[in-house]
């Protein structure tokens, strides 16, 4: 198993690269100028020319790339241009943490709702329960999730803030990772808005792949035992049904960090989510390159994990 | 039949509360949040806390020499001053200086400085550190960040050699320390506008010490200390990127101490998201989204004030047949800007013929729009002037060229604006002109390049908020010869009217160094007439600063250039509510 990590690991060097190198490239020959960006204005031929060579953007592409990769090892990504020279570590330090806990409860909810209910669906399958329960999901999956925000918001705006406990909070997000009232009370709704999408489609998957499994033969000798349908259920098919939705939840864990774009900008949480988005408008390489770093190893990282629970899941997949 | 009981228990209460959500999201009704208080009885000490909702997920720049933006600014007039600054009026007030001598016709400035100055941190505060500051601001280092130093400090003796790095220092050449009470500024050329040019926060005075201890993270550290780096009302409490800033009362201030116990600058990535947090009273003051507009302007809270902005088309003179004065004037006088604001910005916006805005020295509130006319346009005088205008450049509407009018593709309001645009010359003039859209930062290339040719741009959208709010800014860079933004190629053409371009080029010029205000304003006021009348812009809007602000934030005033002048924070409070 370790053999199998440290192999994985050295792989994740190399997938690391290859995105740096690909996102470094598109970067550079983009033609809008984070120098043009900076200027605003006052662009004059001369400024442009003197802040192009003070940021190192007058380098050749080979050596302007290697000052790039070898910052990476020193967890230097060089500096924001929006966010006139700042650090661009100092931003993923700070937003990183907060869409890291948005998605993790967010898929807290989604697993904790989702699964069961699809689960519940396979089993009641082409009853009225079933069919309800899937049309429900699926209004809910096909809502974009900004439309939910905001409805939810305008919703917390309408309340009367002058009846004791209605006081609600429409943003922000609260001390990270603390969970006293006041921060629960910045936090429950969108958590449970940005779980709402995802907790629809594992519903939706959880009942196909329990479907699929229920219908082998294997079920049907259990049933022919004359096992508790509790037993076949919980003991023989769900956990051969989970297999689908242990790869799907692992390549979901990078996406789920950088996918709460409208939440964070609905709820104006500070996440990296949207400085990700903000610094495609504002040409803002250093941040861009990072947060597809940091994305690139969220992805990387969930695949892995994803290997490591096949095992434990199903113990005829061996690691090696 | 159990187990479907309680599916049917699971699923009904997610159900309702969706449906809830939606009712009452569509729903109508009162406006929650809404004002109601007219009390001005001042509230508790402990209720004495602003919140400032500013829209942008972080300052850019809490530096005054790096920092251009309104937002960074805002905050910077919190805790930093310069030698002088501008009043509620936008008139030039001594603020670090007590008063200032101009001699040596107009090339050097003296500074008295106030006494007993102190940085928030208790650390006195002379005229080193004017010097230390403005030449910081020059150095390569700090300019290059923004490269904007020369637009406010410019004019000072060696400037120009030290953004460079060709000279190392000003001191002892353009800023010089007289004594700790007084610092003499040299500078290359006479001219009016330099004391405006030095209300901007790039002067402002920094902290040496700090700012050597903590190098490029200094401002990151402006709360330790108990607060310290500026000299300004107030001192920050806490910074941080993400939640914002808190600024308490500066104890050491020079001025008016101000009544409010705390400000909270609280970050809001979306200005819907802004309005409705403060529709639920989670702070004080917030912008109002574009289609928000109509509807907030009835309302008791809606506050508003003229900004230094304006939007308008320009159009090259070296593209025929936009160097014919009647073609140039029937396309103005075809277009009713009133009608634009309204379709495409929900009427948010003033129309507009001005180029020096309302609000400002300078402004000229007799001036008239091209022809005579007001800012509806006049069609059937566009009409003549554009028949007019075609037979002198031998065209008819047959056998007029493609042009081609360029916007920045950064929202669907200018999309919508060029459209309507468009539209009426096509109704009015029977002529069809192109629409193409490019990206803002190829806007500021372009338009850069369009210098002294005839494109890439040939008529375009654009905008100019002020630098500083001196006429100097809005007529002698834009429309002067060789001035870095006079990509109409004003004076730089082949018209007929072009000896009379470069004579109105000359007065710009006089203008710029005259010392008699009212002379000045007289002259400025007639040059602007001119280039109107020339449509050497074309302007279509002013962009006031539209905002609701909670009915007991009692004494908030903004300037015109949307800021509130040091000393102002003391007629600030919070009433009982």
């Amino acid at each position: 198993m370790i053999q199998f990590i440290l192999k994985r690991l050295i792989g994740l060097l190399f997938v690391v690269i290859g995105v740096t190198f690909i996102t470094f490239t598109m970067g550079y020959f983009a033609p809008d100028d984070p120098i043009k960006q900076l200027l605003g204005q006052h662009y004059t031929q001369e400024a442009y020319l003197q802040l192009k060579h003070a940021y190192h953007l007058d380098l050749p592409f080979f050596q302007q790339y290697y000052n790039f990769l070898t910052g990476l090892f020193r967890l230097d990504f060089g500096l924001s241009f929006q966010s006139k020279g700042r650090a661009v570590w100092d931003i993923l330090k700070d937003g990183v943490p907060v869409s890291v806990e948005l998605g993790l409860w967010a898929l807290v909810v989604q697993l904790a709702l989702g699964i069961p209910l699809g689960i519940y669906s396979a089993i009641k399958a082409r009853t009225w329960i079933d069919t309800t329960n899937m049309l429900v999901m699926l209004i809910i999956y096909a809502l974009p999730s900004f439309v939910l925000a905001t409805f939810a918001q305008i919703a917390l705006v309408s309340l009367d803030t002058s009846i004791p406990g209605l006081n609600w909070p429409v943003s922000n997000w609260g001390t990270p990772w603390h969970y006293t009232w006041t921060d629960i009370q910045y936090k429950l709704v969108p958590i449970l808005i940005y779980g709402a999408a995802g907790f629809a489609y594992y519903a939706r998957l959880a009942r196909t792949s329990m479907l699929e499994v229920l219908s082998q033969d294997y079920i049907r000798t259990a049933r022919a035992k004359g096992l508790f349908e509790k037993a076949i259920t919980f003991r023989h098919a769900f956990r051969n049904a989970l297999i689908p939705l242990v790869t799907v939840i692992s390549v979901s864990l990078g996406f789920l960090v950088s996918g709460a774009f409208f939440i964070e900008h609905v709820f104006n949480i500070p996440g990296i989510a949207e400085t990700t988005l903000t610094s495609v408008g504002a040409s803002d390489y250093p941040v861009i390159q990072a947060t597809t770093v940091v994305l690139a190893i969220a992805v990387v990282f969930g695949n892995l994990l994803s290997d490591i629970l096949y095992t434990v899941v199903d113990p005829r997949i061996k690691s090696e | 039949m159990r187990s479907g009981k309680k599916i049917t228990t699971m699923l009904l209460p997610t159900l309702l509360c969706l449906f809830g959500v939606l009712l009452s999201a569509c729903g109508g009704g009162a406006v929650p949040g809404g004002a109601g208080s007219t009390n001005t009885t001042k509230a508790d000490a402990s209720q004495q806390v602003y919140r400032w909702a500013f829209r942008l997920p972080d300052i850019a720049s809490f530096d005054p020499g790096i920092s251009t933006d309104n937002t960074s600014i805002q905050a910077i007039n919190m805790a930093f001053t310069g030698l002088v600054q501008l009043d509620e009026q936008l008139n030039i007030k001594p603020q670090l200086a007590e008063s200032y001598d101009v001699s040596d016709k107009g090339l050097t400035y003296t500074f008295h400085l106030r006494p007993n100055l102190k940085f928030s941190d208790g650390k006195k505060l002379d005229a080193n550190d004017v010097a230390y500051t403005i030449d910081r601001a020059l150095s390569p280092e700090i300019n290059d960040q923004s490269g904007v130093a020369l637009t406010y400090l410019g004019l000072i003796k060696d400037a120009p050699e030290r953004t460079t790095g060709k000279v190392k220092s000003v001191i002892g050449t353009g800023v010089i320390v007289k004594d700790p009470n007084t610092v003499v500024i040299k500078l290359t050329k006479a001219t009016a506008y330099f004391l405006g040019a030095l209300t901007y926060p790039t002067s402002y005075v920094v902290e040496k010490s700090v700012v050597e201890k903590y190098g490029n993270k200094w401002t990151d550290h402006l709360a330790d200390n108990g607060g310290q780096g500026g000299d300004g009302p107030f001192k920050v409490k806490e910074y941080n990127h993400t939640t914002g800033i808190k600024f308490v009362p500066n104890d050491n201030y020079y001025g008016k101490k101000p009544q409010l116990k705390e400000v909270d600058y609280l970050p809001y990535k979306d200005r819907q998201t802004s309005y409705n947090s403060y529709l639920a009273d989670q702070v004080d003051i917030t912008d109002i989204p574009l289609p928000q507009v109509r509807q907030a302007k009835s309302r008791p809270d809606f506050n508003q004030n003229d900004s230094l902005t304006i939007f308008y088309i320009g159009m090259n003179y070296k593209v025929k047949p936009l160097d014919n004065i009647n073609i140039r004037q029937a396309m103005a006088l075809a277009l009713d800007r009133d009608t634009i604001v309204k379709a495409a910005w929900q009427g948010a916006y003033t129309p507009n013929c001005h180029i020096i805005p309302k609000g400002q020295y300078g402004y000229n509130p007799d001036l008239k729009c091209p022809g005579g006319s007001d800012t509806h346009g006049d069609k059937k005088k566009a009409v003549e002037l554009f028949e007019k205008g075609l037979q002198e450049a031998g065209l008819t509407r047959q056998t007029f060229p493609q042009i081609t009018l360029t916007y920045a593709n950064q929202s669907p309001e200018a999309a919508n604006e060029a459209a309507t645009e468009v539209q009426m010359w096509k109704s009015v003039l029977g002529i069809t002109i192109n629409t193409t859209s490019i990206s803002q930062n190829t806007m500021y290339t372009q338009q850069a390049q369009t210098q002294g040719k005839d494109g890439p741009l040939q008529m375009w959208l654009a905008g100019w908020g002020a630098d500083f709010p001196d006429p100097e800014d809005w007529i002698s860079l834009q429309f002067g010869a060789g001035a870095p933004n006079n990509a109409y190629n004003y004076g730089d053409n082949n018209s007929s009217s072009v000896a009379n371009q470069k004579d109105l080029q000359k007065q710009m010029l006089a203008a710029d160094v005259m010392s008699d205000k009212a002379a000045r304003l007289k002259t400025y006021n007639k040059i602007e007439q001119q280039l109107v009348d020339d449509v050497a812009w074309l302007p279509i809007y002013q962009r006031p600063d539209i905002r609701l602000v909670k009915p007991y934030v009692i004494g908030l005033k903004f300037s015109a250039a949307s800021f509130i002048p040091p000393d102002s924070w003391a007629n600030v409070y919070i009433a009982q509510h």
